[in-house]
């Protein structure tokens, strides 16, 4: 966190003075392990075994907190019979379908319904019947509660479990559970901060959960200084899922409509409406959101123009994009602010899908390596390609800075902060808001006389933010007007989501944003400073939802709506007045905690006055996911793809649900263990020095000269087994690709012992290319395309390599079947039994997999 | 005195570094840099260079850990050094290691050689007792290079004068704090009053000394700790020998030494004087 | 200029600045700065090739100097000599001049007094262009007698230059002369002496009065040293 958020880690370093530990869990030793009390190395991949060990330990020792456990989440629901846990599988849960390569998620529901998942995938089942009252047992002893389940999932991830596969040394895995689980309870809370070391895995989001698991049973989550935080690769990663860049969601996480299956807006609706728990607002918002949009075009009578918006065909997501571009499906590609051929897997593959395209648009501030793919690349310089054969129009358009346009970042605690334009951009160089606004006028006028009804979401699209200036720029705050939403008769900002409205009266570009322009004022440009205000700073910037700095911060009061302990204390019943009340916007206003919801009740009323997990359809903190996961509800240890060893807690090697992309010669994969030709392990991370792919970073002197070459980090015993010297140079190896970089030796990295094995990793940052002040060879290049099945977010943490001292050997082929692999497939197994098809096969698209309402 | 802050005392002290910008003038001021809460993140250096608005460096890797830039010089007036020790810390738990990373800087020091050494004037001394060289004075004869006692001012080649820290004198003068104390995201670098420093260092090695880390100590904190430079008005906190951050154990300016060399000098000149004299009068005879 | 023979150069002054866009006026605005690499280079021409680590009982950073070395270049030995036998010759002069001071004899030792009146004159005005030539800002020599500084051996220098070759040049124009143009000859002749002496012998301290351990440690024979090379050197 240091390393990559130095800012941020402020307050961490705030925390340590006033007496936090602070405990960092990484493969090598960084700018953040130097700081913190303990450091862990452990052999990158090994998360979820090192987290479930930790989860283990809570459950064998007792020091869950109990009445936190037993009331905030779903320990004491009953499971169905018919599910089947990964012990009982040799490492599948029941449903598993090799025929189809996923799983079948019938059998993980709650004994006797079908529940929703708080967000995006959402199926259309009809039981509004919140569970506590019927399905679950308080005691926690039934042997099909989740309680008893979780215990058993777990049961094997000991300490020694945790040794032979993490390599971290029992006793300080022991001491880590113990600081952990002693800072936890009614007075005391801790949280976690993790970045794309956990969620760049084929395992990535389960990662998540399980960290989620530990802090649902200490009790961490809804109370001062609990919680996860993500901490984002570059600023406004949030912002852009709230309001996404995501192919398959809308503002707010409502789904897009799919193509097959949603219609109409009833059947949308119908589909995504919770019956129970908040999303049972569903249509306020997405009704609010048309409005938005097609303005007075949209009425009841037509569905609110419903039809007008794009639906989804299958898995748009980036990898699968790029695949289908070398397979020649997509003609032209937008990318705005990102860097694909550095910062993306296989950059071989990324550039083959570029070559194939008609048109590329580049908005950067540099000619980044995506903007000059058919100049400068390594297949290029190896003469297999010819600058003259490809037919690819490439567009560049220069970028405005953040100073030199308005606008806001939505950070980690979603804290939207207004940032104001300090100078006008230089030369061409516009905003990302001006590019598509004109970009959007100019279409609108291209189809002016259109008559065509294909027209027509173009045409009716609201576009009228009042533009200023010499260069007619959009104005921002009216872009955050539309998101804050107003109400149609008169067109003044709405207080927040309760206002909005399913009938079309209100609009509301995103619902979750909603109140962020209340009153007509830029609640996010507010910056009072903290010692002018409650310690919790409700008037600097806003938060969403509501300014609501907490979410679930109904859980920091016990059942009864007292706080767990005055220590930490943040809202609470207040019985006089019959109100919530404390430091932050609580949850529930007035519902007291005696609530019990009725058996008629819909939508948020079903919502108990002790169940702080509102956007939950049963209000309930999930240590068991029974919907909305593609790879299991709870996690399991899986190794990499390619990895160095067999996986040491199951049969089943890899996950089974993990995208894989099987292709003749851009896409070769390793033996998942053993790999003869690549015995070490390469995990990739960030430099303070640089910004992610450098194209904000390696075009400046100042930053530059900090971080001149790119560099990989290996241990002395490394160093020595492979004969690399400190300051010299080595080449790594995969069967996509080879690279050449310094070498840096150092005992931040160190060998790990696991079973009797050693295992040495090579660490390297990847920012450096081909282009810009400073330049080295990217990491990137080496790794294949695989992804976790549930976000399709691709696995950069860890591969197997091979490395060599000395440069590498220029114009060598490395594709042309030197290492392509020859080993017998038949030892190396990755599936129990092996999958037929597979999410992300061939181009990946999963169209013909969609099942109505489970997709 | 308490190892932990309280909740109101850390408020108050974030309250003190915002106010640190105003009521600069004519008072002494300096830095304190403790280098247990660097972390090596390097924005003191950028925002040095972004606000004095210096060249780079070079692009030159060097294989010294992070380290890129390695010394204070013309062009660099703020330095991370970056130590990899085969010793853990006192408090923490990682095994046989430990990184250690220190912001240096102009030390500013009350005894200043440079200041003593400088033939033209060029060097001064401010209102706020900050060492500044003045650009428009300086000939760049290197003088100041060689009476440095920690090897901080340097003279770049292709400009011809020698440069150093000015503790942002421009923002100074603007009730503004240094650029770099600015820029520092874990208040390792802390500017203000040197009295009200001095304090505030002195408890921070109490409360480290209380949560167990020993080892830390003020270096130059003041004239009876290091009476050679009659102490540095940008001071640090460490936590192990200075020669390991490349910083003189016994600083001295040479000025402190010279009285005696002025002596022999007086009696060689004179014996010179004698010499010459005494060999006409032999030429005579 | 990084990779000049690349496809695709990559040109730098060592500032991110658009001088189009705005305007440099920082501390260091005005600093030159022409070959980025240099300093580096100079530091570290090879990437430290071990192990990073340190070294006890006498650890180092990554073995570098903690004191910057001297940037004077060959113009300051050459000054040292010069100046150095200068001065000797002006105080032998002086010397002759007194031990000879109304003897009939003097106009035989002319010619010996003479030469060493030359020998300062042109000592002492090639030692102040080698002194000038070393500056950063040659231009700036005068800034040398801006302030009278005793704490700085290099400005009494610089007074004492600034003295020796003036008389030293009066000296030998006006010595022989009949008249109040002798006595000034005269007067000149025992100042030049005098500032012969210590521009001999204040390089000494000028030296010693340094960081540098190796001249420090034999600071208090550096003098001696310096006015014994130089009465050896004539």
């Amino acid at each position: 966190m240091a390393e990559c958020h130095p800012v941020g880690f402020r307050w961490v370093m705030k925390a340590k003075q006033r007496g936090a530990t602070i405990i960092h869990v990484d493969p090598r030793f960084t700018r953040t392990s130097a700081v913190a009390d303990i450091h862990v190395p452990l052999r990158a991949g090994s998360d979820i075994a090192f987290l479930g060990g930790i989860i283990h330990y809570i459950l064998e020792n007792e020091q869950y907190f109990r009445d936190y456990v037993v009331n905030y989440t779903n320990a004491a629901a009953i499971l169905a019979e018919e599910f089947h846990d990964t012990e009982d599988n040799d490492g599948l849960f029941s449903g598993w379908n090799s025929e189809t390569g996923e799983y079948d998620h019938d059998t993980w529901m709650y004994a006797g319904l079908e529940i929703e998942p708080a967000a995006g995938k959402r199926g259309g089942s009809q039981h509004p019947t919140p569970i506590q009252a019927e399905h679950s047992d308080p005691t926690l002893k039934d042997p099909r509660c989740v309680f008893q389940v979780l215990k058993r999932h777990f049961q094997r991830y000991t300490p020694e479990m945790v040794e032979k596969t993490c390599g971290v040394p029992a006793p300080l895995f022991t001491r880590v559970a113990e600081a952990l689980c002693r800072n936890s309870g009614p007075e005391r809370t801790g949280a976690f901060c993790y970045a794309v070391g956990w969620t760049q895995h084929t395992t990535g989001v389960q990662c998540i959960r399980a960290a989620a698991i530990i802090q649902l049973l200490l009790g961490n989550i809804g109370r001062p200084g609990g919680g996860i935080m993500a901490l984002r690769g570059h600023a406004s990663i949030q912002g852009s899922t709230d309001i996404p860049t995501l192919y398959n969601l809308l503002p707010g996480y409502l789904p897009l409509p799919q193509a097959k299956h949603d219609s109409d807006l009833k059947t949308y609706n119908q589909t995504y409406t919770s019956p129970s728990g908040w999303w049972g607002e569903f249509p306020k918002y997405s009704v609010s959101l048309l409005k938005a949009w097609y303005g007075d075009a949209a009425t009841a009578a037509n569905d609110f123009c419903f039809r007008y918006l794009p639906a989804l065909t299958g898995d748009h997501s980036h990898l699968n994009t790029v695949a289908d571009m070398a397979g020649g499906k997509v003609k032209g590609y937008f990318v705005m602010g990102e860097n694909p051929v550095v910062g993306t897997v296989n950059g071989g593959l990324q550039r083959e899908g570029l070559r194939a395209l008609e048109w590329l648009v580049v908005r950067d501030f540099q000619l980044t390596e995506t903007a000059e793919f058919w100049r400068i690349a390594p297949e290029i310089e190896r003469g297999d390609v010819r600058t003259e054969d490809i037919g690819t129009e490439v567009f560049f358009f220069p970028a405005a800075a953040h100073t030199e346009k308005d606008g806001s970042f939505t950070n980690t605690q979603r804290l939207l902060q207004w940032h104001h334009k300090a100078v006008d951009p230089p030369g061409d160089c516009r905003s990302e808001l001006d590019f598509v606004f004109k970009l959007g006028q100019r279409l609108k006028n291209l189809y002016e006389a259109s008559q065509d009804p294909k027209d027509r979401p173009l045409l009716d699209m609201t576009w009228d933010y009042a533009a200023a200036g010499l260069r007619q720029e959009p104005d921002a705050h009216a872009v955050l007007r539309e998101i804050n939403g107003y109400t149609v008769a008169d067109g003044k900002p709405v207080d927040g989501f309760t206002a909005l409205k399913e009938d079309g009266s209100t609009a509301c570009g995103c619902w979750i944003y909603s109140g962020c322009f209340k009153d007509g004022i830029n609640q996010t440009a507010r910056r009072k400073p903290h010692w002018e205000q409650s310690w919790v700073a409700p008037e600097w910037a806003w938060s969403w939802p509501h300014n609501r700095r907490m979410l679930y911060n109904r859980a920091s009061a016990d059942p009864s709506g007292k706080p767990w302990s005055e220590r930490k204390a943040y809202v609470w019943w207040d019985e006089a007045h019959q109100k919530w009340t404390g430091h932050d916007d609580p949850d529930f206003v007035k519902k007291p905690p005696s609530y019990r919801p009725p058996h008629d009740a819909r939508g948020k009323e079903t919502t108990g006055g002790a169940d702080p997990f509102i956007m939950q359809a049963d209000g309930k903190g999930w240590l068991y996911v029974p919907s909305g996961l593609q790879d299991g509800p709870l996690p399991t240890h899986y190794e990499h793809q390619e990895s160095l060893i067999k996986n040491p807690l199951y049969g089943q090697q890899c996950n089974p649900a993990r995208m894989e992309w099987f292709r003749e010669k851009d896409n070769p994969y390793h033996q998942p263990y053993f790999d003869p030709r690549f015995p070490y392990l390469l995990t990739t991370y960030r430099l303070t020095e640089h910004h992610t792919a450098g194209g904000m970073s390696r075009w400046l002197t100042w930053l530059s000269e900090l971080q001149p070459e790119a560099f990989c980090e290996v241990s002395p015993e490394l160093a020595e087994e492979a004969g690399l010297e400190n300051g010299g140079w080595a080449t790594l190896r995969s069967a996509r690709s080879e690279i050449e970089t310094r070498v840096l030796v150092t005992n931040r990295m160190r060998p790990l012992h696991l079973n009797g094995r050693i295992v040495h990793q090579i660490g390297m940052p990847y920012h450096w290319s081909s282009k810009g002040i400073v330049r080295g060879e990217c990491p990137n290049e080496l790794f294949p395309f695989v992804a976790d099945p549930n976000v399709s977010i691709m696995e950069t943490k860890g591969i197997s390599v091979m490395i060599e001292a000395g440069r590498r050997v220029r114009r060598r082929h490395v594709r042309s079947g030197l290492l392509a692999p020859n080993l017998a497939e038949n030892e190396y197994m990755r599936d129990l039994p092996a999958a037929r098809r597979r999410p992300g096969t061939g181009h990946g698209l999963k169209v013909d997999h969609v099942k109505e309402g489970h997709v | 005195m308490e190892a932990v802050l309280s909740a109101a005392d850390a408020i108050s002290l974030e309250r003190q570094a915002a106010a640190s910008d105003t009521g600069n003038r004519g008072r002494r001021k300096g830095f304190f840099t403790d280098t247990t809460l660097c972390i090596g993140c390097k924005a003191c250096e950028v925002a040095c260079k972004q606000w004095n608005q210096l060249p780079d460096d070079g692009f030159l890797f060097t294989g010294m850990s992070y380290d890129n830039t390695v010394a204070l010089g013309a062009s660099t007036w703020r330095h991370v050094a970056f130590i990899e020790r085969p010793v853990a810390l006192s408090t923490q738990d990682a095994g046989a290691f430990s990184w250690l990373f220190s912001s240096d800087v102009c030390k500013h020091c009350a005894r200043a050689g440079c200041l003593d050494s400088c033939p033209t004037g060029a060097i001064v001394r401010t209102e706020f007792d900050s060492v500044y060289v003045q650009p428009d004075i300086c000939n760049g004869c290197g003088y100041c290079v060689v009476n440095c006692p920690f090897g901080v001012i340097d003279r770049r080649e292709d400009d011809g004068r020698a440069w150093k820290c000015t503790l942002c004198y421009d923002r100074l003068r603007e009730e503004m704090a240094p650029a770099c104390a600015k820029a520092c995201p874990t208040d390792s670098i802390k500017f203000g009053d040197l009295e009200e420093l001095r304090e505030t260092a002195q408890e921070r090695v109490r409360a480290l000394h209380h949560s167990g880390m020993k080892e830390a100590y003020l270096y130059g904190a003041d004239a009876v700790s290091q009476p050679g430079t009659e102490g540095l008005n940008a001071f640090f906190l460490l936590v192990d020998k200075p020669e390991v951050y490349n910083l003189p154990p016994d600083p001295v300016p040479p000025l402190k030494r010279v009285k005696p060399v002025w002596a022999s000098f007086a009696m060689a000149a004179v014996g010179l004087l004698t010499l010459a004299i005494g060999s006409a009068f032999a030429a005579r005879r | 200029m990084r990779y000049p023979q690349t496809s695709d150069p990559v040109a730098t002054d060592g500032r991110d600045f658009d001088d189009r866009i705005g305007e440099v006026s920082g501390e260091a605005a005005e600093q030159r700065a022409t070959h980025a690499d240099e300093r580096l280079q100079a530091v570290a021409p090879q990437p430290w090739a071990q192990v990073p680590g340190v070294a006890e009982p006498s650890p180092t950073y990554y073995g570098r100097p903690m004191l910057k070395p001297p940037v004077w270049s060959a113009d300051i030995p050459l000054y040292y000599f010069l100046g150095g036998a200068a001065g000797a010759a002006l105080a032998l002069g002086a010397g002759i001049q007194y031990a000879f001071r109304g003897d009939g004899r003097m106009r035989e030792l002319r010619r010996l007094s003479a030469r060493c009146h030359w020998i300062g004159i042109i000592g002492s005005t090639a030692g102040a262009a080698f002194l000038i030539h070393d500056l950063g800002r040659p231009s700036r020599f005068v800034y040398m007698m801006r302030v009278f500084r005793p704490s700085s051996p290099m400005n009494m220098g610089s007074w004492i230059l600034a003295g020796a070759a003036p008389a030293a040049i009066v000296t030998g124009l006006f010595i022989n002369r009949r008249g109040v143009l002798g006595a000034i000859g005269e007067a000149a002749g025992y100042a030049s002496g005098v500032f012969g002496a210590a521009l001999a012998g204040y390089t000494g301290v000028l030296v010693a009065n340094t960081v540098l351990p190796i001249w420090q440690d034999a600071r208090r024979w550096m003098p001696v040293l310096f006015i014994l090379k130089t009465a050896v050197s004539r």
